[in-house]
């Protein structure tokens, strides 16, 4: 169950900052060191700056009302720079507002973040409350999120905390302000989230937080993120070390480690949930490998085998379903029913690659087997509102005792979705299955 | 500190570097499906924002992308500036056809190949066609994000070609995303030019043309009263197009703002009854207690199905408020058949093993009993039509002789 949670948890937030990236358009390269960073506003002492990876300049525009030098002018009044500032804001709105497509547009985001870099981080603050989360289109609900960036790398705390606006995008908010803090001052990020004296606000956020900078940095630096494992409290560090020891690929002695570190607060004969994930990471790419380590492996009892057999099935399917049930039943076989450990994986197959799911169940040899395939596979389609899928799955059941199940499910989820609909095909249908719907 | 090539690579660049909008000449070009770097620049890249300046020697040319592609972030989701496209912006099509050779595929996704997606930009700009059709037939999750961009781009400086590509090659783009790129490009104009522009279009295309109009004019009830005074003279369907993205647009914000500024949307009642929904079962999932108090103050307002979906939202996160507030209620019934017909729809949904499914089932079983006592015809009635999964949860709990 706590599997389950953290899976979802890793791929909600997966989703959310990959469709996130694509649309704002991000690049690569390591960031120059154009952005002077102001002193955090924590009093957390981080050391010294990871920001100037590279010695290259960037290349402001050479002349321009929007200059983007990032410190503030000698010579300029306080009034001559908020003149300044509002230009340079307006003119980031515009360019926002006016780009026809916001995924990978490097120019776009080139020449935001030489406009943003000009800003101080009290500006960047402004800037960002100034933006509304909603209103003014999606271009500027991105907007906001690059401008919280940018805050977050000259002030984390502030930056964290002025994302707190109540707001349903908040907690993007914060995923984005802690990880460009994390990706400037990985040790200050990590020690901020560490402090007893969190605000409640910020407290609460506290894991999901860390959770972020903590998958972010185990890519980078998974020794740093191993090193923080000892402050995190027990079910924290199991959820955290399931989600590290998966990006260990290259690195054996740290992911030893690692599951060392797992089996410490494991059951005799059980898996750590680390092994888990790791195992479900290596069917993904070759299931019989992580059979062989379930094979090889000597601390495991033989239920957990079985259930880590479920594991390797669900891996696999992750992007081949019809191989992963078909090496599934090949090595299990005298199958006559579906268990409940391959539920899950069938509705997200069902979910993720429908048709091919569906042509495999009409390649299957007919009986209960299939029977229980597809009275399983029609409830997911209906449930995705699938329905003429899901009645040519059903029509296919020859059960009497599945094909009711199968009937009644889909009569259900389209009576939730659409009554009308719903009670015109109960009229369509035969007597024998009107009668097995019960009217 | 020395001059990064980028930087002279820009100043040599002229006047094209306004930017990422003015960077692109208005100049049109005809479709070509030249490789980058094969010799036959011709029209196109004459006709193209030429950035580069000076041709790196073959060995360095290598070792620079190699460079690139090593520094890349591993969390490029977090980085603020990618100095690589500082070179890159500036590539012929030589240069482009080199570094993809070297970079490798724009379409790998995991991790994503920046400096390859650079690259394959940089080609669209030069020859947006060939660019296209290098990813053409071929499969990955990047290319939902790739083809957009390249079209995005054509779209700028020659509408028609790119508009007629993508509409020649359904399979590359979806035709709501030509749409949207193609609103966007448009409105780029005054609104007003813009709608008015947005009249000839086909259907589909002037809609987003007015989604995207009241998304930028949401915000305010100044700017709604814009949005709608520019949209008179259209259709009443644009309309009633413009108050449901503008609901949709508050409803991301919060639901709770989002039904309040229903009650003020110039909309049919069948959209504001369906917007209604959306935003009321956003509002029971984030917070039940608020939305069960929203639909008490507003008696008139949600279905029985919107309610039954607070309440058991409710009673998920907190049965003992959502039971004192059922006992004060004085027409229970229909209130637990609409709850019961949710957590029916959770146990018929195929997934198991997360801890929910069993605690969906107590809530049936409960939520049952308690409507059996007070309707034991229509509850028997109901019972007997469900899921033989569902009454597995429920026959237990019922006692003999009921």
């Amino acid at each position: 169950m706590e599997n389950s949670r953290v899976m979802l948890l890793r791929g909600g937030i997966a989703i959310a900052v990959f469709v996130l990236a694509g649309w704002i358009g991000y690049g690569t390269a390591p960031r120059v060191a154009d952005s002077p960073r102001s002193t955090t506003a924590s009093g957390i002492s981080p050391g010294d700056p990871p920001l100037a990876r590279s010695s290259e300049s960037k290349t402001p525009r050479p002349d321009s009302t929007f200059s983007a030098r990032s410190s503030k002018r000698s010579d300029e009044s306080p009034e001559a720079r908020a003149r300044r500032i509002t230009a340079v804001k307006q003119r980031i709105k515009d360019l926002w507002t006016q780009a026809p497509e916001l995924s990978l547009n490097w120019e776009l985001q080139a020449e935001t973040h030489r406009l943003l870099a000009g800003l101080e981080a009290e500006e960047l603050g402004t800037f960002f409350t100034e933006l509304p989360p909603m209103g003014n289109g999606t271009a500027h609900l991105l907007l906001r999120l690059e401008v919280v960036k940018e805050w977050a790398a000259k002030d984390g705390p502030a930056a964290i905390a002025g994302c707190a606006v109540g707001n349903r995008i908040d907690s993007l908010c914060r995923a984005n302000a802690i990880g460009a803090w994390g990706e400037v001052d990985p040790a200050g990020a990590l020690a901020f989230l560490r402090r007893e004296d969190l605000p409640p606000a910020i407290a609460e956020h506290r894991r999901v937080m860390r959770w972020r900078l903590l998958d972010d940095i185990g890519k980078s630096d998974l020794a740093l993120a191993e090193r923080e494992l000892p402050y995190l409290k027990e079910d924290e560090r199991k959820s955290m070390l399931a989600t590290l020891v998966t990006k260990a690929a290259g690195q054996d002695e740290i992911r030893e480690r690692l599951l060392a570190m797992a089996r410490e607060s494991t059951p005799e004969g059980k898996a750590s949930q680390a092994e888990e994930f790791l195992l479900r990471d290596i069917a993904e790419k070759d299931p019989q490998a992580a059979l062989d380590r379930i094979g090889t492996a000597e601390n495991l009892d033989p239920e957990e085998r079985k259930r880590l057999d479920f594991t390797v099935l669900s891996g696999q399917a992750n992007h081949a379903p019809v191989a992963a049930f078909e090496d599934w039943l090949a090595r299990n076989p005298g199958q006559d029913s579906l268990p409940e450990g391959a539920w899950n994986t069938l509705a997200s197959a069902m979910n993720d690659h429908g048709p091919e799911m569906i042509a495999w169940f009409e390649r299957m040899p007919a009986g209960g087997l299939r029977d229980q395939f597809q009275e399983r596979g029609a409830r997911s389609l209906a449930k995705n509102q699938l329905f003429d899928d899901a009645i040519r799955l059903t029509g296919s059941i020859a059960d009497p005792a599945l094909r009711t199940s199968s009937l009644r499910s889909l009569r259900d989820f389209w009576n939730n979705a659409d009554p009308a609909a719903a009670a015109k095909w109960v009229e369509s249908l035969p007597g024998t299955d009107r009668s097995l719907l019960g009217e | 500190m020395p001059l990064p090539r980028s930087y002279l690579l820009f100043l040599t660049g002229g006047a094209i570097i306004s930017g990422w909008a003015g960077s692109l000449l208005p100049t049109r070009s005809e479709p070509r499906t030249n490789l980058p770097g094969s010799n036959q620049h011709g029209a196109t890249t004459a006709s193209l924002p030429d950035r580069s300046k000076s041709r790196e020697p073959e060995r360095d040319f290598a070792a620079l992308i190699r460079d690139l592609v090593a520094e890349s972030p591993k969390n490029p989701e977090n980085a603020l500036h990618f100095p690589a496209w500082e070179k890159i912006r500036g590539f012929s099509l030589e240069q482009v056809r080199d570094g993809l050779q070297i970079a490798g595929d724009p379409l790998q996704s995991d991790p994503v190949n920046i400096v390859a997606c650079m690259l394959l930009s940089r080609w669209g700009e030069l020859d947006p066609q060939a660019a296209l059709a290098s990813l053409s037939d071929r499969k990955g999750d990047m290319k939902q994000l790739l083809v957009p961009n390249l079209i995005g781009t054509w779209m700028q400086r020659d509408p028609e070609a790119a508009v007629r590509w993508a509409q020649d090659h359904p399979g590359e783009i979806e035709a709501t995303r030509l749409d949207r790129i193609r609103a966007a490009t448009i409105l780029q104009k005054p609104p007003a030019d813009a709608l008015a522009e947005a009249r000839g279009l086909p259907a589909e295309a002037r809609r987003q043309v007015v989604i995207l109009l009241a998304q930028s004019l949401a915000g305010s009830v100044e700017k709604r009263e814009r949005c709608f005074r520019l949209l008179e003279g259209m259709d009443e369907a644009d309309r009633v197009q413009a108050a449901e993205t503008m609901a949709s647009a508050a409803n991301r914000q919060s639901p709770r703002d989002a039904l309040e500024l229903l009650e003020t949307l110039p909309m049919t009642a069948e959209a504001r009854a369906k917007a209604q929904s959306k935003s009321l079962l956003a509002y029971a999932r984030e917070k039940p207690a608020e939305a069960i108090a929203w639909l008490d103050a507003h008696p008139g307002a949600g279905s029985g199905k919107d309610r039954g979906i607070a309440f058991n939202s409710w009673n998920s996160a907190d049965p003992e408020a959502a039971d004192a507030w059922l006992e004060r209620q004085s027409q229970p019934a229909p209130l637990l058949e609409a709850a019961l017909d949710q957590a029916k729809l959770y146990v018929l949904s195929g997934y198991a093993n997360t801890g929910e499914r069993p605690r969906q089932g107590e809530r049936l079983r409960a939520y049952f009993i308690r409507w059996q006592a007070l309707d034991p015809a229509a509850s028997a009635l109901w019972l007997e039509k469900a899921a033989p999964d569902v009454v597995s949860f429920i026959t237990p709990a019922v006692p003999d002789g009921e």
